[in-house]
Parts: structure tokens; sequence; C-alpha cells
């Protein structure tokens, strides 16, 4: 009877024992398995947080103003030679002073896609297909020529003598003198002089004049800026694509750009906002501000400068003048 | 007691007769109108307003079908055709090739083609699209938004209550008229849509 019992005792904790390990062995399993399906990525999502994120120490300005835009909508930012700050937005071009303080505005009764000041302070503005010239009172001066109906004016630089037009939709840039003759074609691609013709998937296309009198263009679609004389000959150009911080992200950028007084460039990328400088040669230097400092679906970051070197970002997403200066180290 | 006068009969009989010249109009009428309303009342079908929808990846799996209604649809007017297409390639792709490493849909239902240097055509084979929108997403961040997505009404069973639509987060389901089930983006005429 003791043996029995015994036999049956050692029976039912060998049972016991065996569950318990089944037990344990079958709920491990099945947390392994649970965790393994949480850590798993979503095959869907489409994740550009890690180019997002920039290096502290890259980053040399600092936001120091942010005038807001009472317009539905904005399109372009200059800034004229007595440092007065020009933005256009809808059928109006607004005037502020240097300390963000409005002085003046005026309709223009036809949607304005971007502007620029002349030195003595006349506006170019770009209005779809053609360019017209206002005085500092708003009152219009000229309305020149219709580039075509598949133009689309994206960009307008002036230089002492010429009005360069960068038309997205003709991807070329033209050349008019002040008076709105039109002069010359500049970029039409030519395998024998080497230039690549200008590659623009997407209505940005900017151009800029530098302190030495050339003309940049920013090919978008060759993700580069190229140089030409103010006759249109092709000189250099410089940039590559990267969605790291050192190159021009997605399909085409940079989407603007503009250049400080020693000839290096601030650029904007739209898909990734973020403003960076390079140098002259085309070397990153520094970050202004990186994506994380806008809002998703923040797309076309106008850009200018003025006398002291601040970058004025116009920030569409969220119809605000943006000022950047340097940090003080 | 009164006897009834010869004008008295006329006056009844005039009224009699107006009364019902006004019933049989306003029957008339009535039905005339409800047939006019059945005709006019439009059989409608659900789709997708392209300009709210946000890509959240919930069209892929909340339809009742086994293989979603939803399918990416290609506006080529807006499409830039660019070599680098960020709808096409993975963010970081490291080569702009047709591998599928390199290529961000998950069903490799995008194809490449050539065109000339350096433009590419891309194409959806929507028997492979399950409409989880990760390439819109790619090519509204950084192109034109030339893909979007639709329900595609040979595949759509038009129910009462769309499975999709209950969970959609950002209300860009709509009923729309059978006769014009598509919303569709881009402008044929132009070659870049300016707001």
């Amino acid at each position: 009877m003791g043996i029995f019992n015994l036999k049956r005792d050692k029976i039912l904790t060998g049972a016991i024992l065996a569950v318990s390990v089944a037990g344990v062995l079958y709920f491990g399993t099945m947390a392994v398995r649970d965790n393994a399906k949480k850590n798993q990525q979503n095959p869907f999502a489409y994740d550009i947080k890690s180019y997002k994120a920039s290096d502290a120490d890259l980053i040399h300005y600092s936001e120091v103003g942010r005038i807001p835009i009472q317009l539905p909508k904005v399109s372009g930012i200059a800034v004229g030679p007595d440092d007065r700050i020009y933005v256009s937005g809808n059928d109006s071009v607004l005037v502020f002073n240097n300390d963000g303080t409005m002085q003046s505005s005026f309709f223009t009764n036809v949607p304005v896609h971007c502007l620029a000041v002349d030195n003595n302070n006349d506006l170019y503005l770009g209005m779809g297909d053609h360019v017209e010239v206002y005085d500092q009172e708003g009152i219009k001066q000229a309305s020149w020529e219709s580039l075509g109906e598949e133009a689309i004016i994206t960009s307008i630089a002036i230089s002492v003598k010429s009005v360069f037009v960068a038309d997205a939709g003709n991807e070329i840039v033209w050349k008019f003198d002040k008076s709105g003759t039109r002069l010359q074609r500049i970029g039409d691609k030519n395998e024998a002089k080497d230039v690549p013709g200008f590659i623009i998937p997407s209505p940005y296309f900017d151009v800029a004049v530098d302190p030495d009198g050339f003309l940049w263009v920013a090919n978008t679609g060759r993700h580069s800026l190229e140089n030409y004389s103010v006759d249109g000959n092709f000189r250099t150009s410089w940039g590559e694509f990267g969605m790291e911080i050192r190159g021009f992200s997605g399909c085409c950028n940079p989407s603007h750009f503009a250049l400080l007084e020693d000839g290096s460039f601030v650029t904007s990328e739209k898909g990734l906002a973020r403003v960076k400088i390079y140098n002259r040669i085309g070397n990153l230097v520094s970050v202004v501000a990186p994506a994380e400092q806008f809002i998703e679906g923040t797309v076309g970051l106008d850009l200018a400068v003025d006398s002291a070197q601040k970058i004025y970002v116009l920030d569409p997403k969220q119809k605000l003048v943006r000022i950047f200066a340097k940090k003080k180290i | 007691m009164k006897e009834k006068t010869f004008e008295d009969r006329i006056k009844r009989r005039d009224f009699v007769r107006k009364s019902l010249h006004t019933v049989v109009g306003l029957t008339v009428g009535g039905l005339a109108g409800i047939l006019f309303s059945k005709s006019s009342s439009e059989e409608m079908v659900w789709q997708l307003d392209p300009n709210i929808c946000i890509q959240c990846e919930k069209c892929a799996v909340n339809c009742v079908l086994p293989h979603s209604a939803v399918k990416c649809v290609h506006s080529y007017s807006m499409c830039g055709y660019c070599d680098l297409c960020s709808g096409y390639l993975q963010p970081g792709a490291k080569s702009r090739d047709t591998g599928a490493e390199s290529q961000l849909c998950p069903s490799g239902a995008i194809k490449r083609t050539y065109i000339e240097d350096p433009y590419f055509e891309y194409t959806i084979d929507e028997e492979l699209c399950i409409g989880c929108g990760k390439c819109v997403k790619g090519c509204s961040s950084f192109g034109n938004g030339s893909l979007y997505l639709q329900v595609r009404h040979d595949r759509c069973l038009n129910c009462n209550q769309c499975s999709i639509a209950r969970r959609c987060p950002s209300q860009a389901w709509k009923r729309v008229p059978a006769s014009r089930p598509y919303i569709l983006k881009g402008d044929e005429s132009r070659k870049y849509i300016m707001d």
C-alpha cells in the first residue's frame, strides 16, 4: 500500500512538472512571437524621420524673428536695397520695414508667383506667363509680353543691365533688358558646348545673380546649381543628390536659393524642408534650419538675404517670414 | 324652405367641376413630380478624394474584398518623369534601378520604363497594387503628387457602409454620382498645376 502511494505521488509530481514545463514552453513561445510581431516594421510606412534630424554642431543659425503674413497664400519674398522686405501672395504685394512693421501694400489684380527688387526699388513681378513692373507706390509701370501658354514664371533675378526670368513651363531662362525687350534664351541643351539643359520636374526653378554679376540657376532635376555668364554661356556647376544633409534630396531640389555677400549659397529644399549654407564651390558649411523646424507638408521655402546677412525664409505652411541670424560663438 | 333656383344649381355644378379639375390636376402633377424625382435621383458610389487623403495605409487592409478595390492611379500630365522618382525609389536607395531593394512599392506594382535621358515613365500594375499609398506619400512629399489613390469601380462592391470609409481618419471618402465616379487630379492641358 505504501509502495503504491509512493509511486502514485511520483507519477502525479511528474505529470504536474510535465504540464508546467509544457505551459512555460507554450506561453514563452507565444510571448516571443507576439513580441516579434510588435517589433515587425510596417511595410507600408513611408519613413524619412532619420533624414530630418541634423547634427547640432552644424546648425550655425538661430531664428531671431517672425513676421506673420495676413494673406490666404504666400508665394515669394525679396529684400530691397534699403533692406525693406517684400512679400507676394495671391494678387497682393506687402512691404515691411526691416523691423517687421508693415509699411504698405498694393493689389495687382493677377496672382503673383514671384518677385524681385531692383536697386532703384522697382519691383519685377512674375505673373504666371509675363512680368509686370511696379514702382514703390504700387503703380504699374509696365507689363511685358507673354512668354507663351506653357510659361510659368517661378523666379526673377536682376543684374545691372538685365533681367533674368526663370520659366519652369518652358524649362528655360529668358534674358530681358530692363525695358522688357526679350534678348535671349539661356540654358538650352547643347552637347557641343557641354550645356546639360534644364530638367525641371516640378514648378520650382530659381535664379539669382551673384556679387560678381554671374547668373546662377537651380537645375533641380539634376540636383545642381549651374553658373552662366550674363551672355548665357555655361561656366560651371555643383551639387549632387543625397537624402543626407550634404546633398539635395528627392526628385528635384534645391527648390530655392539665395546668395550671401561672400558668394556662398543659401539653399532650401522641398520634401525634406531644410535650409543650408554651401560655400562658393559647393561644400556644405552649415545648417540654417533643419527639417525638424518645419511643419510636415511644408513645400517651397523662398529665400532672401539682407545687408546684415540675415536670412529670410518664407514659410508658406505657417504663412510667416522667418528670420535667421548667425549665432554668436 | 326656399326652393333652389336654376342659378344655385349652376353654381353648385360649377363648384363640383372646378374641384374635380383641381383634384385631377394635383394628381397628374404629383405623379409627374414623383416620376421626375425618381428619374433624376442618380445612383451614388464611393470615392476617395485625393486632395484630402493622407495615405494612412488603411485602404490596403480594410476593404471587404480580399484585394482592396483602392488602387494607385497616375496623372501623367502632372508627372515629372523623373529618373529619381520619389514614388518609385526608396528614400535612401543606393541606385536608381528596377532592383527590388531599390523599389518603394511593397508589391512591385510600379513599372519603370526608360523614355529618353533622363526621363522615365511609371505605370501601375493594378493586379499587384494593394492600395497602401506608400508611393503616393513619396510622390506627394517630394514630387508633384501625380500618383494618388482611387476606388476602382470595376472592383468595388459599392457596399452601403464602406468598411474603409468607416475607418478613414481624414474623412476623405465621399459618395459621388455613378456617372462621374472618379475624382481626378491634374489638367491635361497644363504641364504644372499652379494654385
